[in-house]
Order: C-alpha cells, then sequence, then structure tokens
C-alpha cells in the first residue's frame, strides 16, 4: 500500500478463530497490525465480505437445513419398524457436536460435549461467554438471542439445549469463548447410516413390524410438516417447511445479487459523471488546446510583426 | 458555462453506452436462444422461488400418481378374488338347495362333497391371492399365507391392518381388506399383565434370554426373560435394571412402553441384544430412541383368560345370541354374561347341545365342533345380531369355514346341518358384496383423484411457464430495438471520436 511517499507492505496471517481463513496485516516498520476488521470499502472489503459473510451465511443455512433434516428424519424412522422388526435405528449418521475454543483464550477450561439426543437436540450455533470460573452466558448465534446463564461444578456432566451432555474441566476465565454447534458442515457429512446400507430390511418403513408403509407415510409427511421459524428449526413450532425454508435461501441470494447489480449500476453511473465533470475541469481537450496554440501562435506573429514594424520604424528613423 | 467535453470524456462515455448496450443485447439473445426469463436467482428473485414451490408441488403430485398407479393391482386382483369366491358361494348354495331336496340320497351329497372339494380349493386359492408377491388378504402381514387349512377348518394367519397409500397431501386409502374382515375373523386381543409371553408373536412366543438396557443417564444392565414370565414378569424385570425407567403397557394395550426419568441425560435410551440373541426384538422394544421405547404390537394370541373387553385391539366386543344347530338339537345361546373367553366356551359347552368350543390353532378365533362323529356343529347368526360372526365360529364373513362345515355336512349326510348352512352362506355372500363394494368405491376415488391431479399438473405447469418462460415476441423485439441501438451509437462514435482540429490544421 502507497501512502503519499511512503510504502507499507501488507501480509496475510491464519485466524485461529475463522476456519483458518486468512487475515490482512498491514506492516508499519517494526510491528505488523491486523487490519481485517478496518478495512471499509474497496474491491478487498468485498471480498472478504463475501467469504466472511455472504457465503458464510449461505453456509450456515445450508447446514441448518441438512441438520435439521437429518433430526427430524431420524426421529421418525426410529420409531418405525424394520421389516426384520429392526426399529430405534438412524436413517442417517447422527450428528456430532463440533466445539471450538477461541485461540485467544487465557483460562484453561476444556469443555468437552457430546450430542446426547441426537433427534431432538438444537441445530444451531451456540456461543459459551465464560463470565467466572463457574458460570457462563450462552449466546444463540443462529438467531443472535442470548440462551441463557447456566452456572456449572467442574468435571460435572450437565445438559444444556435439548439435549447436549456438557463437562467443563480446567478452570475457565472471565471472557473466554467457546463455540459448538452439531450442524457445522452438516451439509457435506450428511451420510445415509453405514447399517442402513448394508441392509435394506433395516429401513423402518412399517409402522409396525408387518409389510405396513405406515412409517413410511410419515416420513413422506415430512415434505408437509411446519418445522422451520424464519431462521432456524423449530420442529414443534414452526410455520415453514424444507422446501419453503430453502426456496426463501435461493430466493434470499437472487435479492441479494439483484439489489448488488442495481448499487453497482448506479454507482457505476455515478461514478462517470464525477469522471465526466473531472476530465470536464482538469481533462486535456485537444481542440481547446490547438486553439489556444493558434492564439499564442498568432499572439506570437503579432508581436513579432509589431517588433518587425517598429524595427522598420527605427530603421527609417536611422536613415531620415 | 459551457461544459468542455473532451476526447477522453467521448471515448469513456462511448465504450460505457457500448458495452451496456452489448450486454442487454447478450441477455436478450439468451432469453431467445433459451426460452427462458430466469437463469439465475437474482434475475426474478420472487419468481424463482415461486417457480421452485410450484416444481416441488408437481414433484409430490407425480408421487402420488405413481402410488396410485403401482398400487391399484391390489384394488383390482382384490376384487376379482371376491368376484370369484362370490360364484363360488352361489354354486356351493345352489348344491345344498339340490342335496335338501326329496330326490337327493347319500350317494348323490357325496358327489356334491366332491364338487365342494373343488370350491373350496378354488376358493383357498382365490383368498391366497398375490400381487407383487404379496398376499392380497392377510392385512399387512403380506409374506404370511393368510387362510391355512387346519384339522377343525380354516384359520387366519394375517392381521387386522390394512396397506394404505397416500393418494393427496393429508390424505390416505386403503388399498387392502384384511381377510379377517372378508373371509375369516382376527378377535386381535389385547395384552394384560397377566398375558404370558407364550402367546405372544400369535402365539409364537418370545425367545427366551438376555438383552441390555441403557438408561438416559447411562446405566446398563442386563435383563433377562424366559418363555414361562407374564407380561407383569417382563415390566419388573425391565423396571428393575435401572431406577430411573419404567416398563408398562402401551396405551393402545398392543405393546410394552418403556419410559425414561433421568435427570441428566448422556445418551439415547437403548435397548439392544446381547451375544447375537433375539429376544428384545421379540419382544419389540430393541433399538435406540431420545425419549420413551414404544414397543412393536406383540400380537397376543386368545387364551381363556383374555377378557371380551380386550378383543378387537381393546374395543371390545358386546356379545349377544348365537344359533347352535347340532343334529336334531338346535336353539339360541346368550353369551351376554360372559366376560372372558373362557366363559364364552363354557357356556357354549354347556348349553346342552353336546358341542365343543375352543380356541383355534392360529389363536384369534373360536371354533365350535360337534361332539358326535355322525353329526356337524354349524353356528348361525340371530336375526342382525353378529355375535357368531365376530367370534369367528359362524356366518357372515367366516367364508371359507362356512364351506368347509357344509363339506363336512354333505359327507356325513347331515342334513341339519346342510340346512343351518344356507343361512350363513347367504350372510357370506351378504359380507362379500359388501367388501366388493368397498373395493369399487375406493377405485372410483382413486380415478377421480387422479384426474384431479392431471389437471392440477397441467394447470402448474402453466403457472411455471408463465413466470419464466421467455415472451419471444417482446425479446425479439427488445432484440431488434438494442440492435438498432448499438449500430446508431458504433457509427456515431466513429464520427465524433476522430475529427480534431489536428485533422484540419495540415
Amino acid at each position: 500500500m502507497v501512502l503519499k511517499d511512503q510504502v507499507f507492505d501488507l501480509s496475510t496471517s491464519i485466524n485461529a478463530n475463522n476456519e483458518s481463513f486468512n487475515d490482512v496485516y498491514i506492516d508499519s516498520g517494526s510491528t505488523t497490525k491486523n487490519i481485517t476488521s478496518t478495512i471499509k470499502g474497496g474491491e478487498l472489503r468485498g471480498y472478504l465480505d463475501m467469504r466472511d459473510t455472504k457465503v458464510e451465511s449461505v453456509l450456515d443455512k445450508m447446514n441448518i437445513l441438512s441438520g435439521s433434516f437429518i433430526q427430524e428424519f431420524n426421529s421418525i424412522h426410529r420409531e418405525g419398524f424394520g421389516i426384520d422388526g429392526s426399529s430405534g435405528l438412524d436413517f442417517f449418521t447422527p450428528l456430532d457436536v463440533t466445539v471450538d475454543h477461541y485461540a485467544d483464550n487465557t483460562g484453561t477450561a476444556v469443555v468437552s460435549m457430546t450430542n446426547a439426543s441426537p433427534t431432538t437436540v438444537s441445530v444451531d450455533e451456540f456461543e459459551i461467554v465464560f463470565t467466572s470460573a463457574s458460570s457462563f452466558n450462552l449466546n444463540n448465534l443462529t438467531t443472535n438471542a442470548s440462551s441463557g446463564t447456566f452456572t456449572f461444578a467442574s468435571a460435572t456432566t450437565f445438559n444444556i439445549k435439548d439435549g447436549f451432555a456438557v463437562a467443563i474441566s480446567g478452570t475457565a476465565a472471565s471472557g473466554d469463548k467457546v463455540t459448538f454447534s452439531v450442524s457445522e458442515d452438516a451439509a457435506s457429512l450428511m451420510s445415509v447410516s453405514s447399517t442402513i446400507t448394508a441392509d435394506g430390511q433395516k429401513i423402518a418403513a412399517g409402522a409396525t413390524t408387518n409389510g405396513d408403509g405406515g412409517n413410511a407415510l410419515l416420513m413422506a409427511d415430512l415434505q408437509n410438516g411446519l418445522v422451520f421459524n424464519s431462521v432456524t428449526w423449530s420442529s414443534e413450532s414452526g410455520s415453514f417447511t424444507f422446501d419453503e425454508y430453502y426456496n426463501a435461501v435461493v430466493s434470499t441470494i437472487g435479492i441479494e445479487s439483484f439489489s448488488a447489480q442495481a448499487i453497482l449500476r448506479q454507482q457505476e453511473g455515478v461514478m462517470l459523471q464525477l469522471n465526466s465533470r473531472r476530465e470536464s475541469i482538469s481533462g486535456v481537450s485537444i481542440d481547446e488546446e490547438m486553439i489556444k496554440m493558434i492564439k499564442f501562435q498568432q499572439a506570437y506573429n503579432a508581436s513579432a510583426r509589431m517588433i518587425s514594424i517598429v524595427d522598420e520604424m527605427l530603421d527609417t528613423l536611422n536613415r531620415m | 458555462m459551457v461544459m468542455r467535453v473532451t476526447s477522453q470524456t467521448q471515448q469513456r462515455n462511448a465504450l460505457n453506452n457500448i458495452f451496456r448496450i452489448t450486454e442487454d443485447l447478450f441477455n436478450a439473445q439468451k432469453e431467445i436462444t433459451s426460452g427462458k426469463k430466469i437463469h439465475k436467482p437474482s434475475d426474478d428473485p420472487s419468481g424463482m422461488r415461486d417457480t421452485l414451490a410450484l416444481r416441488t408441488s408437481i414433484k409430490q403430485i407425480k408421487q402420488f400418481e405413481r402410488n396410485m398407479n403401482s398400487n391399484q393391482l391390489f384394488l383390482s386382483r382384490g376384487e376379482s378374488a371376491l368376484e370369484s369366491i362370490g360364484v363360488n358361494l352361489i354354486r356351493a348354495k345352489e348344491l345344498s338347495m339340490v342335496e335338501l331336496g326329496g330326490m337327493s340320497t347319500s350317494e348323490t351329497r357325496g358327489y356334491a362333497k366332491s364338487e365342494l372339494d373343488n370350491i373350496i380349493s378354488a376358493v383357498f386359492q382365490e383368498a391366497n391371492a398375490k400381487v407383487k408377491n404379496m398376499f392380497v388378504f392377510s392385512g399387512t402381514n403380506v409374506k404370511t399365507t393368510p387362510f391355512e387349512v387346519s384339522a377343525s377348518g380354516a384359520v387366519y394367519k394375517g392381521n387386522s391392518d390394512n396397506l394404505v397409500i397416500q393418494i393427496e397431501e393429508g390424505t390416505n386409502v386403503k388399498v387392502t381388506i384384511p381377510g379377517s374382515e372378508v373371509l375369516g375373523a382376527d378377535l386381535n386381543p389385547d395384552l394384560n399383565t397377566s398375558t404370558n409371553v407364550s402367546e405372544l408373536n400369535g402365539g409364537a412366543g418370545i425367545t427366551s434370554g438376555s438383552f441390555s438396557v441403557t438408561d438416559r443417564a447411562g446405566n446398563s444392565s442386563t435383563v433377562s426373560i424366559t418363555s414361562s414370565m407374564t407380561l407383569a414378569n417382563v415390566i419388573s424385570a425391565i423396571s428393575n435394571a435401572s431406577s430411573n425407567l419404567t416398563a408398562s403397557i402401551n396405551s393402545s394395550g398392543n405393546g410394552i412402553t418403556i419410559t425414561d426419568t433421568s435427570s441428566v441425560i448422556t445418551n439415547s435410551l437403548t435397548v439392544s441384544e446381547v451375544d447375537g440373541g433375539t429376544t428384545a426384538l421379540s419382544l419389540g422394544i430393541v433399538g435406540s430412541k431420545d425419549g420413551n421405547i414404544e414397543g412393536a404390537d406383540l400380537n397376543a394370541a386368545l387364551s381363556t383368560s383374555t377378557l371380551i373387553s380386550e378383543l378387537n385391539g381393546g374395543d371390545g366386543l358386546t356379545l349377544g345370541d348365537i344359533n347352535i344347530i347340532n343334529g336334531a338339537g338346535s336353539g339360541a345361546v346368550s353369551l351376554s354374561s360372559a366376560t372372558t373367553i373362557a366363559e364364552v366356551i363354557s357356556l357354549i359347552n354347556n348349553a346342552g347341545y353336546n358341542v365343543t368350543a375352543s380356541i383355534d390353532s392360529a389363536g384369534n378365533s373360536l371354533q365350535v365342533i360337534s361332539n358326535s362323529s355322525s353329526t356337524i356343529a354349524v353356528v348361525n347368526n340371530v336375526g342382525t345380531d353378529t355375535t357368531a360372526e365376530e367370534l369367528g365360529i359362524g356366518g357372515g364373513r367366516n367364508v371359507i369355514n362356512t364351506l368347509m362345515k357344509l363339506r363336512q355336512a354333505m359327507k356325513y349326510d347331515d342334513t341339519y346341518a346342510i340346512l343351518g348352512s344356507l343361512a350363513n352362506l347367504d350372510s357370506g355372500l351378504e359380507s362379500i358384496n359388501e367388501s366388493r363394494a368397498i373395493y369399487g368405491a375406493v377405485t372410483r376415488r382413486m380415478n377421480s383423484t387422479k384426474e384431479t391431479h392431471q389437471q392440477s399438473i397441467v394447470n402448474q405447469k402453466d403457472q411455471i411457464s408463465n413466470i419464466e418462460g421467455a415472451d419471444l415476441v417482446e425479446a425479439a423485439s427488445e432484440f431488434a430495438a438494442m440492435e438498432t441501438a448499438l449500430q446508431a451509437s458504433l457509427s456515431s462514435t466513429a464520427r465524433i471520436i476522430q475529427p480534431s482540429l489536428l485533422d484540419f490544421l495540415r
């Protein structure tokens, strides 16, 4: 980056808190400073926004969609019976919880978590912010709402959010952060359980152990199940189906892209106008310069003529 | 002041306009060549959402159509089977009428018996009809032969459920009628705590052995079950496995429920087999659930202690009168005072008609047999009272047993029984016709639903092409306009950009 007559080197370095994406650093001689969040505009900000906000938010929604689908489907599948009498099996491989400790934590707390209730647990992304060595605030990052305050005893298991079994060891410092979610990468990890792929008889299509399709009907009804609110999975009190949630994601992308294009077009128009203005003041018009040149040439001619006339006059005078 | 227009400004402006027009031209051309207005979500976000929803809806309707097309076979096969059984019943009735006439002798009844042999085997063939390798009349027990001959008559091995398909959102129709509703009976008793585990699974019992139970707090223990236990023993054995667990008979009375009250949960409630056994499977409680385990229908067989109120899946049965004919003796017996199967049996046995009532070998209905080797006991409904039919001992839908009794009556020359069978043949025919009417109604309903679906698909496709299809006339005229604009801007640019004063000052 160049500012007046000085050059500043820009460099990148991995940010452990942001899925190992790079942050932008500026080299100011002796130290380097992270300026990722202070970049307010320009092409670079555009790329950063795209990477950290736009694509990320669509990915999150896809993960929540897949995660919710896995849980809803498994929940129905577990209740049914395969033709061989099997029951209580997962159709999709159940989701594991991913726990990320912030790289900047100062305490020694280690949060270990298991998904103790794979068909009911919330698929949202959560953040634990420790307020002391024995308490924390839980924030739901998906809905951007607080999920309450919890106190805990070290290394004792307790439950939060519909079925996470949590045990915290070590000592937490106030302000330490831990994020966790079952739906992280759910869309890419989604797979049919190996028990089912190995033996098709275990597909729980029946509401009884006989050849009925009662449970298959329930699974098909999932298509019309109102299992989403506008932000996330809400099995009991939703108002949208899987389809509607997905369609909303698609049309949101469409609307954002549409409005970005409109803004771009408008800004280009403004830029064109301003450039014309600037050109009009500072630009070089060849016609104008030629005219000026001719003007000065004529003035010069006139002056030369003047001098030669004066010279002639002096000459005449001298001869007298 | 006049604006100074420099050549830079001119060039930039010209380029900008040319690019803008070529982009529009490109889009118009894309629209014309692809025939579509929407290529990516940003082309029309709300239109995109609508077309996505419409496409899903079309796919769903097509699935409903597939459901109907691939299962209509059950209806038509069931219908034709009943038609053929009906024809056979009419022939059996003709035979009985003839054999009751004065011209008939024990020899002619012997011939009639031979013809009935054929009729019965034809009826069995139809009653065990298959579609797509599944039995049409075995309820949802589609892999089990529904009707089998036992020593004392026909027994029904299927269950009393229907195969159901979805033909419209939220609308299911039954495509089969279980044999217990047309050709036989299934008393389908509920479980009670005194039910012995050997009476479960249609009398086949359970596998003795052990299984492991892990409650939601993670406490695991092994439960052992033997075939001599009652359900009460099984329930307490499971409940004792952990203080967090309570087992009970479920609310529909046909399976075991295990509830978990763990305060801190670390895993799903899991019941799993030990050493590859099948004990938990045979009790219908294998698997893991994030809550309570709702076990499978254990399909208890009848026992003498079964309460009348536990029959028909817990709906109970209102008992009235039956008419017993055995040789010259005949008369009505009132069963309304009976509260258990044992009481029903003793009321029949002690009515003085020299008959023995018992539970049949399939454990799902009763049978009444004469104690004398020369007479055949026939049981009729009394008037509109269907007690005999419901208990599976005579009349109405017990068509196969009616025919078998008739054959026996021909064989033993028992005219009382032949006469008694006539009423049962009539009510059997009525029952068959009633079921055929049900098949007809379902078929008609499916056909009309199919028509609605087809119309709906056409409408929705129309809607999609309205939203995303290109208006070719509009697109083409836009294309032409753009082309003109491009030409104009190119030629004017070519003219304007070149001349400057320099050109004139040579």
